[in-house]
């Protein structure tokens, strides 16, 4: 799972409904060394738990996301990843980077910076879940 | 407490007066000549980010203003609500890049040139350049603008439940005969526009 701020949404044409992400959502910022994601599995409970935990994860280590807005989460298949990665010629190497506020958090290594062709493929057959942040609620205090 | 930054950058604006009229070419040629020669970044305190959005989309809004003639009325009321969404607020981060002048530039060159009478949905990359998105079904096209009339570009196309992708890099005046194979106009025209994936 990764953050996607709005900016970094593909939208429709009246640019007010997300509809997808832009392959630049997936670039490397060049201070990075890794794509920065959360792995979902990391936690206990059923599905629906692990997303909203993973969520309260990213918000602790980043807490300018906050509970609402418009951005979104992309969910991506560990395996399909990597498929995708493979079918452009690129193995990634997917790590646990656990952070000490976001027990999930993993990276996705060895993604070429500037291979546009591969971001796009990661946008449109990778992450193709999309959860929106204003959907999962607060984490109230001694929930987790 | 506020810091600027002045980067300095040349202008370059390269425009085929054959592709486009000489009147267009002379106003676009002036867009962009202003910001990549003084193209300024603020990094300011938390209290100052509303300032820094307001001004960055006022420098675009004006750029845009000398080509209002050749946007109708609609498509330019859309550009500047998804440029002020872009730059909302309450959303933006510190490490955040407003849309950076030449960029814009740039993205009006190609507007000009290519006129699609559908509006691209928005997007703003980490380093402040506009990008553009058109989306007919599961095709997908999307451009990045750059600063001195450069493009960065990427397709998929569905061929038989297959996807084809295509990328490239070059300058806008190139752009409209590089997408020509792709059969653009199912992106850009009104009556492509079926199948669009509900939001």
């Amino acid at each position: 799972m990764r953050h996607v701020k709005w900016t970094l949404l593909r939208k429709d044409d009246d640019g007010i409904n997300a509809i997808g992400f832009l392959p630049q959502a997936f670039e490397l910022d060049p201070k990075d060394e890794y794509l920065s994601v959360n792995w979902i599995e990391h936690g206990p409970g059923d599905r629906v738990t692990r997303i909203r935990d993973s969520v309260w994860g990213i918000r602790k280590a980043r807490p300018s996301i906050g509970g609402g807005g418009k951005s979104r989460y992309a969910i991506g298949n560990v395996g399909k990843v990597k498929e995708v990665c493979l079918r452009n010629s690129v193995r990634v190497r997917i790590t646990h980077e656990p952070e000490k506020n976001n027990l999930g958090h993993s990276g996705i290594r060895r993604l070429p910076r500037e291979d546009l062709t591969l971001l796009e493929a990661l946008a449109d057959d990778a992450f193709t879940e999309m959860v929106a942040n204003s959907d999962i609620p607060l984490e109230q205090p001694g929930t987790s | 407490m506020t810091e600027l930054i002045v980067n300095t950058r040349a202008a370059n604006t390269v425009l085929s007066s054959s592709i486009l009229g000489a009147d267009i070419v002379r106003q676009i040629g002036k867009l962009g000549s202003k910001s990549s020669t003084s193209e300024i970044n603020i990094i300011s305190t938390d209290n100052a980010v509303e300032e820094r959005l307001f001004d960055a989309l006022s420098r675009v809004k004006r750029l845009t203003a000398m080509v209002a003639m050749h946007l109708d009325a609609a498509w330019r009321q859309n550009l500047f609500s998804q440029l002020d969404g872009l730059h909302d607020p309450a959303e933006w981060e510190l490490d955040d890049e407003p849309v950076k002048e030449s960029s814009f530039a740039t993205f009006l060159k190609a507007i000009v040139e290519i006129r699609p009478e559908r509006r691209p949905g928005l997007g703003l990359s980490q380093a402040g350049h506009l990008i553009a998105a058109w989306t007919t079904g599961r095709d997908r096209l999307t451009i990045e603008f750059l600063p001195n009339d450069q493009v960065r570009w990427v397709l998929s196309r569905y061929y038989d439940d297959e996807p084809v992708r295509i990328a490239g890099q070059m300058a806008v005046s190139r752009l409209v005969e590089q997408l020509a194979p792709y059969e653009p106009a199912r992106w850009f025209c009104r009556e492509s526009k079926s199948d669009l994936p509900a939001g």
